[in-house]
């Protein structure tokens, strides 16, 4: 899933410039917010990590978590860890004020983008009117499919994502909040969740799209596009790239389409469940890019959304998920502040996802050539790629 | 018969206590801004209206500042349980945003 965070650009397409903002009230709220989440994890995180290591429990835990063999599970382990860490006021402190402004990140959002409603649709059929007259004559153009009668999962449709009051389709402005209050206010801050303290997600996506190995593509999928954030930086990357993004969220993909209109990119985008069905043809992609998805999905449909990628995908092709690191890959206390998510943001698959390895489901869906490494502080994101073999014969005898 | 409590609030009120807090802080610093912006546009126009305050987006040096006077707010406010912790001078003049003349600012 994806988040707008910054949407004025440079490259927006050239026309008219019609502007919004929100009101100095909405914008000082959100922004406060986004102080406190600077030291929540720049200042108190830190404390609290050392507090940690240096505490004779939490320094046996950690040469634990380390070991070739360990003595504890993972699980046993983190547990242990939750309690060493909630004994110390400054770490009860500090998830305190995650919560907080994962909270007020929609009680203080949602107001500040309602009081502009009307100026935010004017400026967006402003946009949309630039973007319809900067337009090239004959360029070849996107197109948006949804479907009324697609079964949403369960697993699904209960969550109120990041504590998102009714979920992604909760709010018709939703798309407006995270581009115009708490993606520029909160969330360019970095420091939630898996995100690193002055961590961007915008530039970690581009970073994300370099992890493809070949200088080219002709057609790339992205399961779980939500809007057009990531395929955005495909589009610079590939250019010449013909595109397809795929999503639950008929919000999103609504968004999304509008996004890429105005962006000036063609894309195709389609409401479907991948874990299912994505509807697309045997072989027909050369790429498949995922961003901050797997964490999303029970295991059950990780592991049969990628058996769907590698259906999808040409003999010989790639496939690059970007998403928060295993918990093996984290050190004990980090991988308690990756843990309490699940609890504590509506992240319920959070946890039973960083247990697991992308690796492993990549190769039971029968990708070789896997490999999986970080990109950027705290391990996020963590990259995992591999490659469709490009002979039926090498297929089988991965299987 | 029993005095009836005059602890209102049990302990697990504490979280909700502490809500209050931040959404007092979150208001203080609301006005805090606006008043900051005020002064900036009586300072170079003369005169404001509501309309120009409520519109008012500040860039370049003036958003810098009001950035640093956020952040500096924010971990005095938000970070004073830490300060009960951590007073020595060289961290009481950091947290204030200053420097201890002629030492560092991460002594003890």
């Amino acid at each position: 899933m994806t988040f707008l965070t910054r949407l004025d650009d440079g490259s927006l397409k050239q026309g008219h410039a019609p502007s919004f903002a929100l009101s100095q009230r909405g914008r000082a709220g959100l922004e406060i917010l986004g102080a406190i989440q600077t030291f929540s994890s720049g200042t108190l995180r830190p404390v609290a990590a050392a507090t940690f290591a240096t505490s004779p429990q939490g320094e046996a835990l950690s040469a634990d978590h380390a070991a070739e063999h360990p003595a504890l599970s993972q699980r046993e382990r983190i547990a242990k860890a939750r309690t060493v860490c909630e004994d110390d006021p400054v770490y009860r402190l500090e998830r305190f004020f995650q919560r907080y402004v994962a909270e007020e990140n929609f009680n203080r959002g949602i107001p500040a983008i309602e009081e502009r409603r009307a100026q935010f649709l004017a400026y967006d059929a402003a946009m949309e009117n630039a973007a319809g007259e900067a337009g090239d004559a004959g360029a070849e153009t996107g197109s948006l499919t949804l479907d009324e009668g697609l079964e949403i999962p369960r697993y699904y449709a209960r969550v109120e994502w990041h504590l998102e009051p009714g979920g992604w389709d909760g709010y018709d402005l939703y798309g407006a909040l995270f581009a115009f209050g708490v993606g520029p206010y909160v969330f360019s801050k970095g420091g939630y969740a898996a995100v690193g303290i002055g961590d961007d997600i915008v530039n970690q996506r581009v970073k994300t799209i370099a992890q493809f190995p070949k200088d080219s593509y002709a057609r790339i999928y992205e399961p779980g596009c939500g809007g057009v954030s990531t395929l955005k930086a495909v589009h610079g990357r590939f250019p010449e790239a013909e595109l397809t993004g795929a999503d639950l969220s008929p919000l999103l993909l609504e968004n999304g389409a509008r996004m890429a209109r105005r962006f000036g990119f063609p894309v195709h985008l389609k409401q479907a469940d991948c874990a299912k069905a994505s509807g697309e043809a045997d072989a027909s992609y050369d790429g498949v890019i995922t961003y901050a998805l797997h964490h999303e999905l029970p295991p059950k449909a990780n592991r049969a959304l990628l058996a769907e990628m590698f259906r999808i995908l040409k003999p010989g092709a790639d496939i690059v998920l970007a998403d928060p690191p295993p918990f093996r890959a984290v050190s004990m206390f980090h991988a308690v502040i990756l843990d309490w998510d699940t609890h504590h943001r509506e992240e319920p698959f959070f946890s039973a996802v960083l247990h697991e390895s992308l690796e492993a489901m990549l190769a039971e869906a029968g990708f070789t050539q896997i490999e999986s490494y970080p990109l950027g502080q705290d391990q996020y994101p963590w990259i995992t790629r591999a490659r469709k073999p490009d002979t039926p014969s090498h297929q089988e005898a991965t299987r | 018969m029993s005095t009836p409590a005059t602890d209102y609030l049990p302990p697990e009120s504490t979280t909700d206590v502490a809500r209050m807090v931040m959404a007092l802080m979150s208001e203080v610093w609301i006005a805090r801004d606006r008043q900051i912006v005020t002064e900036y546009l009586l300072e170079t126009k003369g005169s404001v209206t509501r309309a120009e305050l409520d519109d008012f987006v500040p860039t370049g040096e003036l958003a810098e500042a009001i950035a640093a006077e956020r952040q500096r707010f924010a971990n005095l406010v938000a970070g004073a349980p830490l300060a009960a912790r951590q007073r020595s001078v060289a961290q009481i003049l950091e947290r204030a945003g200053m420097a201890r003349p002629g030492t560092s600012t991460s002594g003890s």
